[in-house]
């Protein structure tokens, strides 16, 4: 049976998202970049930013001097992560097997949907227009039927249209690109051997015989003349769902204190210890995410020494990780602590006391204060610390 | 009872101590303390400070340090000479050798010392030698009850210190900032053994006392140490180098002998003017026994075959003599008094010029020479200034870079935060910054900063030689490249009496070096450096007449060629050489500083025939050569010395307060002695304060007449050069890194001069530069990508077995030695096209590529005794032509094969566009032109607005432009060097110097048929 993969995708995804909640950034140059420093690289540009000769990687500095109306956002994980999973939640209606590559990029697998939905080419021209005009989102649409094919298809494409690639077209389609669209000479040094041997389009790689690709790809060779000819059997995931127990926290005033910082860690701890009590989960890895208020991020795990789910059982990880982590002097805007990696809960029983005495104590207090917070909310009672 | 303070650290004491030596002093005489020590740790960085304000406050000076290694520490005060030789000696140790061992060294070196601590280990050690001059040292919350216990345990005497590092108990917090500066900490991370104590400020003595009333001992004690400390310091004595270990009198033979040959050798005959300039400025050689000196510098002269006397010195025939300079003094009429006079009694100051890339080899062979025993370098005390005040206590604020440098790229060169902070929230240039919380803080604790020792660095060239063991004198520290470096900066080095050499980097005489080899090798012809006189060249004196100095020593700059410009019009050729261009030329060097850059258009006009008459009769022979405008330094000294009467030691004190030399000399009393010196010879009240206020008015940076004329001098030997072995001399200029353009500038100047620009080519370039007849090759240093050790092997390689003969004979040459990545950027420069034999560029990729791939390892394993055969090449076409422009500027790092401005041309027609050649012809006009941006520079108006001016070049030619304050506010960030413009403006014209004054600018890449 043929398949039949829609490759959906999003043009610079964070800066068309910031675009629904500021109209005013339309049509200007808009570039995504962490704002502290000139140094730093260009995450995101905007199709206008791209025609100043702003590409994704250039220096910030360097930006700006080509082209000083450039508007800078810092990136906004927040709002590209809700306008991600907005658009996953559409395209889950249309197929169960559908995956999310990376933001703003989902290959939909509509191989036997024929009689749900029509033809692949009518899905995916549906699955475009909805997303315009319920998430008022610019997709772009390729169909064909591998998953590099379509992808391939969605970048060439104009907005206003879908790409279809009929089977057995996918050679003929591919042989008058650039040499650069294939996936694994997008590397800078690979594009640059390309360019510099004189070969530009995907028919031309196509044409080298086997030796002659080596001295190139190494390798990589066979793989790349396979896709050079359309071929790529890879199969589209379906994304894997994790449990998770997470609490987070944007900071009202940004501090760089690490008492206050360490007092927002026990708080969200203990938010998330009352949650996997009342869920009976036994976590092995614990996480932490912080922001500074320059935007750069902090993502840092650990295996849990211990199995528990307690809040004093808890601290003491996460304090030494968020320790370690916090180099920086930069204040910290934001804060989130998860849990995952879940084991069931301990039927057996032990012969002998699971807990000492101390830990019965502190465990009938927490009890008590999660009792406390289920009656009057989260903020009303907390552990205080002496110094 | 009284008490005093002997462990007191200044801000000398990195990143601990808050006061400066200044507020330490003023505060303790507040205090009514008598007595004050100074214990910075691990060094005396501070030292001469510290003597000279304790004295003008009133109080004695009490030196010593606070030694810390490992976990040892001692605080150690200087009770005579020879305790200070030993405090220098243990410190250097501390700071040089990475196994100091504190309690070893002041086994072997506590003679003159007095030494206490709180560290048991320590004092036990010590005690085994001698109890005498020990203490134990008492602090408040430093386990004081353990000390006094151990004291009496011990028999070592009770000495009560309240280890001062705040001078008031308010400073702490601002002292927890400075230690979290120190250790890139923040606030809350700090431990409680990372800051001093609360109370550890400058107590009142009877405060002090009061926290001892268990230990009065420990009190008297104090008194007692301190009256057994050394206070009278003198440094009223200059330390020489000595030269050879020769006696004085040894030594000024030799000198004057040297001075007579080197005299009959430079002048031929000696006539009675010169015999008698050798005798006077022999008598005051003698006099200050100055003949080591100027043996020693002659000395390092000699180790290359260019130098450059630059400075006072050139102003002394003894120096001209030894070579040591090339200025004839007395032909120039340079004033000697201003290099020595019998009154001055600081050390005088020679500092020399060498190529740049030999001025390394020079302080090597002065290390080596004297040793590292008798030689250091000079330091820099880094301070904090406005912007890095801020930033460093912003950070520890947790701001971010971004929020620091919106406020910190707003303050303006040279603010000073003690004096503005209050207004800084509502300067006009903070506009649209909200200064929230926590700015009021950072902002109050950056103004306590300012001025604070930030950290140490090399001083650029300055050396001291002394005759004995340098760290008897000074603390040394070692630098981060190795370099032995005095604990003190230049101005303390001069107050403490050790002479100091400045050994100083020049590239313009490594482009006259590098020019006239290649003029030996092309050409068989070969100028003698020492002897060469190029002032009367017909053609150099062209050069400055037509201000056609691009590459030439100091006049290349864009002001200074308007300059000369302004000063040549109006003359012709013929008129201008018959002046006497040279001395122009001097007063141009000097009038284009800081301090007299103001009266350059008065001078022009002058020079141009405008009358003009001295403020006083008794100054017309100081100002006659300039004009009645002061230009050089010394002119002030003798305008002291000629109206008022000043001798010329008081005079020369006088100039040095005036640019700001010695801060801490009143102007006020050079004023009331100026007025009434003046008084006495008749001068009216109004004429001086004229005067008064055109001496004070010449207070920025500004060379003194045998400074300028030593450069003039090298200027017009690169003229000359420049004139007759152009192709030559601006190849020697980008080899050497040029000046004041970019390598792209100078190769423009080089195709205007009609130059032609050779490429890069593997048998034909050099690692430099190479110029021949009217050619510039370009030499393989420009492929900036090429590894080095790759482009040393082809030469070396090329030299060994001739030039390759084709791609294939490259390869299996150099295949074993270079890189793929070499070989690839070697093609796409273009340096291998030579041996192309018809193939292009992609087949030779492709070659090197199968070479590389190991097709030719694995022949080569076959057939060990014969040449492997090479793959045959696969034909390509060549590249397309915009493809092998940009490899061109990947490789080369500019556009070689083609001026970037002639990629527009198409798109211009119907422009009504005016060339660079064209502008003379549009004076007063509005016009648009093109131009691709070759350099800038920013200043600012009196009310401290910013402009620019900038100097652009399209294909005809170069001109200049300027924006003011309006435009360039509009239009800064466009100013990028890398694109093409388009601009609109006026063309003005002034003594002959023309000048678009810019009203818009645009990118030219930009450019789509319509003008804003």
């Amino acid at each position: 049976m043929y398949r039949h993969i829609i490759h959906l995708h999003i043009p610079a995804l964070p800066i068309a998202a910031a675009r629904v909640f500021q109209p005013e950034l339309r049509d200007r140059p808009v570039a995504v970049a962490p704002p502290h420093s000139e140094r730093a690289l260009v995450l995101s540009v905007s199709p206008e930013a791209r025609r100043e000769g702003i590409f994704k990687g250039m220096p910030l500095g360097k930006a700006m001097k080509f082209c000083p109306d450039l508007t800078v956002l810092p990136p906004n994980r927040d709002l590209t992560g809700r306008a991600c999973k907005v658009l996953a939640k559409t395209v889950a209606q249309y197929t169960p097997l559908w995956e999310p590559s990376r933001p703003g990029h989902i290959y939909l697998d509509v191989t036997g949907t024929d009689r749900l939905w029509g033809r692949a080419k009518e899905t995916a021209s549906r699955l475009r227009r909805e997303i315009k005009e319920h998430l008022r989102l610019s997709g772009m649409v390729g169909v064909a039927g591998n998953k590099m094919v379509s992808s391939i298809a969605s970048r060439i494409v104009s907005s206003e249209e879908v790409l279809d690639v009929d089977h057995g077209q996918e050679s003929s389609f591919m042989a008058p690109l650039k040499a650069s669209v294939l996936p694994g000479i997008g590397h800078v040094r690979r594009k640059i051997l390309l360019e510099e041997l004189n070969i530009s389009l995907v028919r031309e790689v196509a044409a080298l015989d086997m030796g002659t690709l080596k001295f190139v790809f190494g390798r990589q060779a066979h793989v790349i003349h396979q896709r050079a000819l359309g071929i790529d059997p890879a199969p589209v995931y379906p994304p894997r769902m994790e449990p998770t127990v997470a609490e987070e926290v944007t900071i009202p005033q940004d501090t760089n204190d690490d008492r206050k910082l360490l007092g927002i860690l026990y708080g969200l701890v203990e938010r998330c210890s009352h949650q996997l009590l009342t869920r009976a989960l036994f976590p092995r890895k614990a996480g932490l995410v912080f922001r500074y208020t320059d935007q750069e991020e902090i993502i840092r795990w650990i295996n849990l020494p211990h199995m528990s789910l307690w809040d004093f059982d808890l601290y003491a990880p996460l304090e030494r990780i968020f320790l370690r982590a916090c180099r920086r002097r930069v204040r910290v805007r934001f804060m989130k602590v998860w849990f995952q990696d879940f084991s069931p809960p301990i039927s057996q029983l032990s012969l002998f006391p699971a807990r000492s005495p101390i830990t019965e104590k502190k465990a009938l207090v927490t009890r008590a204060l999660n009792r406390i917070r289920e009656r009057y909310g989260d903020e009303v009672i907390r552990y205080g610390r002496a110094a | 009872m009284n008490f005093v303070h002997l462990n007191v650290h200044s801000h000398y004491s990195k990143g601990w101590g808050i006061g400066t030596i200044e507020e330490l002093c003023r505060s303790a005489k507040e205090q009514g303390m008598d007595r004050l020590a100074l214990t910075d740790t691990n060094g005396l960085y501070g030292l001469l400070y510290f003597i000279q304000t304790a004295r003008e406050v009133g109080i004695q000076p009490i030196v010593g340090s606070e030694l810390t290694a490992d976990e040892h520490r001692a605080v150690l005060l200087v009770r005579n000479h020879e305790g200070y030789a030993n405090l220098c000696r243990i410190i250097s140790d501390r700071q040089c050798h990475q196994d100091f061992d504190l309690i070893k060294s002041l086994r072997e070196r506590r003679e003159g010392l007095l030494i206490f601590s709180d560290d048991f280990t320590l004092l036990k050690a010590l005690k085994r030698d001698s109890k005498e001059d020990l203490f134990v040292e008492m602090s408040p919350g430093y386990n004081m009850a353990g000390c006094y216990a151990f004291s009496r345990k011990s028999g070592i005497p009770p000495l009560a210190t309240n280890r001062v590092y705040l001078i008031r108990k308010d400073q702490f917090p601002l002292h927890r900032i400075l230690r979290a500066v120190a250790l890139n900490s923040k606030l809350s991370r700090l431990r409680c053994q990372d800051t001093c104590r609360e109370h550890n400020f400058l107590n009142a003595p009877h405060s002090m006392i009061d926290q001892f009333p268990h230990a009065p001992r420990a009190i008297l004690n104090t008194l007692e140490v301190a009256e057994r400390c050394l206070m009278r310091w003198d440094f009223d004595r200059i330390i020489f180098p000595s030269f050879g270990q020769m006696s004085d009198t040894e030594a000024y033979e030799t000198l004057y002998r040297a001075t007579v040959e080197g005299c009959r050798r430079r002048y031929g005959k000696l006539t009675r003017e010169v015999k008698e300039r050798i005798e006077y400025e022999m008598k005051i050689i003698r006099e200050k026994n100055f003949a080591h000196y100027f043996l020693v510098v002659a000395d390092m002269t000699r180790r290359t075959r260019r130098s450059c006397g630059r400075g006072s010195a050139a102003a002394s025939i003894v120096s001209y003599a030894l070579g040591i300079t090339h200025v004839d003094p007395i032909k120039h009429q340079l004033f000697f008094e201003r290099f020595l006079n019998p009154g001055r009694m600081d050390p005088p100051d020679i500092d020399v010029d060498f190529a740049w890339d030999e001025r390394d080899q020079v302080i090597d062979y002065v290390f080596t020479r004297y040793g590292n025993r008798r030689t250091a370098m000079v330091a820099n005390h880094n301070t904090y200034g406005a912007r890095s005040a801020i930033r460093e206590v912003a950070k520890v604020f947790g701001l971010t870079d971004a929020e620091i440098s919106r406020v910190t790229s707003k303050i303006g060169f040279g603010w000073r935060l003690k004096r503005i902070w209050r207004e800084l929230a509502d300067h006009p240039r903070m506009r649209g910054i909200e200064f929230k919380k926590p700015w009021d803080d950072i902002v109050r604790a950056a103004v306590q900063l300012e001025d604070h020792l930030n950290h140490l660095s090399v001083h650029c060239g300055g050396v001291v030689i002394v005759p004995d063991e340098v760290r008897r004198y000074c603390p040394v520290d070692i630098s981060a490249s190795g370099v032995q470096v005095l604990q003190w900066e230049k101005d303390s080095v001069e107050e403490a009496g050790l002479v100091k050499i400045d050994i100083l980097g020049n590239r313009s005489l490594a482009v006259i070096r590098d020019t006239l080899d290649l003029v030996e090798r092309n050409y068989g012809r070969r100028i003698d450096y020492a002897s060469w006189n190029p002032m009367n060249d017909p053609r150099t004196v062209e050069i400055f007449y037509r201000g056609d100095t691009f590459g030439v020593f100091y006049f290349e700059s864009p002001a200074t060629r308007q300059v000369l410009k302004k000063v040549s019009s109006g003359f012709t050729l013929e008129e201008y050489s018959r002046l006497d261009h040279f001395h122009l030329n001097v007063v141009v060097t000097s009038i284009i500083r800081p301090a007299s850059n103001q009266s350059i258009r008065t001078w022009v006009s002058r020079l141009h025939g405008q009358p003009w008459d001295a403020p006083h009769p008794l100054l017309r022979p100081v100002l006659e050569e300039t004009l009645g405008v002061m230009v050089f330094q010394e002119q002030l000294s003798q305008a002291a010395m000629h109206l008022a009467g000043f001798d010329p030691a008081e005079a020369d004190t006088l100039r040095k307060v005036v640019s700001k030399k010695h801060r801490e000399k009143s102007l006020r009393d050079f004023y009331a002695r100026f007025v009434q010196g003046a008084n006495e010879r008749g001068v009216s009240l109004e004429v001086i304060e004229d005067v008064w206020q055109m001496m004070i008015g010449f207070d920025g940076y500004s060379f003194c007449k045998p400074h300028s004329a030593s450069y003039t001098l090298v200027a017009y030997k690169s003229a000359y050069l420049r004139a007759h072995y152009p192709a030559e001399f601006m190849a020697s200029v980008i080899s050497n890194g040029g000046g004041y353009y970019s390598t792209f500038g100078y190769l423009s100047e080089a195709r205007r001069m009609g130059l032609t620009i050779l490429p890069p080519d593997i048998n034909r370039s050099e690692i430099k530069y190479t110029g021949r007849s009217r050619a510039i090759r370009v030499g393989l240093m420009q492929v900036k990508t090429l590894s080095r050790e790759g482009r040393e092997f082809i030469i070396h390689e090329r030299s060994k077995n001739g030039p390759f003969t084709n791609f294939d004979d490259f390869l299996l040459r150099v295949g074993r030695h270079l890189h793929l990545q070499d070989v690839r950027i070697l093609i796409k420069a273009g340096c291998l096209d030579s041996l192309a034999c018809g193939l292009s560029r992609p087949s030779l990729m492709w070659q090197a590529l199968r070479f590389f791939g190991g097709e030719h390892q694995k022949e080569e394993a076959q057939s060990l005794f014969s040449i492997p055969a090479l793959p045959s090449p696969l034909k390509q076409p060549p590249y397309p032509r915009h493809l092998m422009l940009r490899h061109e500027l990947d490789t080369l790092g500019l556009p070689l094969s083609l001026h970037p401005l002639e990629r527009y041309e198409g798109t211009l027609k119907g422009l009504d566009l005016v060339r660079a050649r064209d502008l003379h012809a549009h004076v007063g006009k509005q016009v648009t032109t093109i131009g691709w941006l070759v350099t800038g520079k920013t200043v600012h108006t009196k009310d401290g607005e910013p402009m620019k001016f900038v100097s652009f070049e399209d294909t005809t030619g170069l001109y200049e432009t300027v924006f003011f304050p309006k435009v360039y506010n509009r239009f800064c960030p466009m100013l990028n060097e890398m694109r093409p413009y388009i601009l609109k403006g006026k063309v003005e014209e002034d003594f002959g110097s023309i000048t678009l004054t810019v009203s818009w600018i645009g990118f030219l890449d930009r450019y789509k048929g319509e003008l804003s």
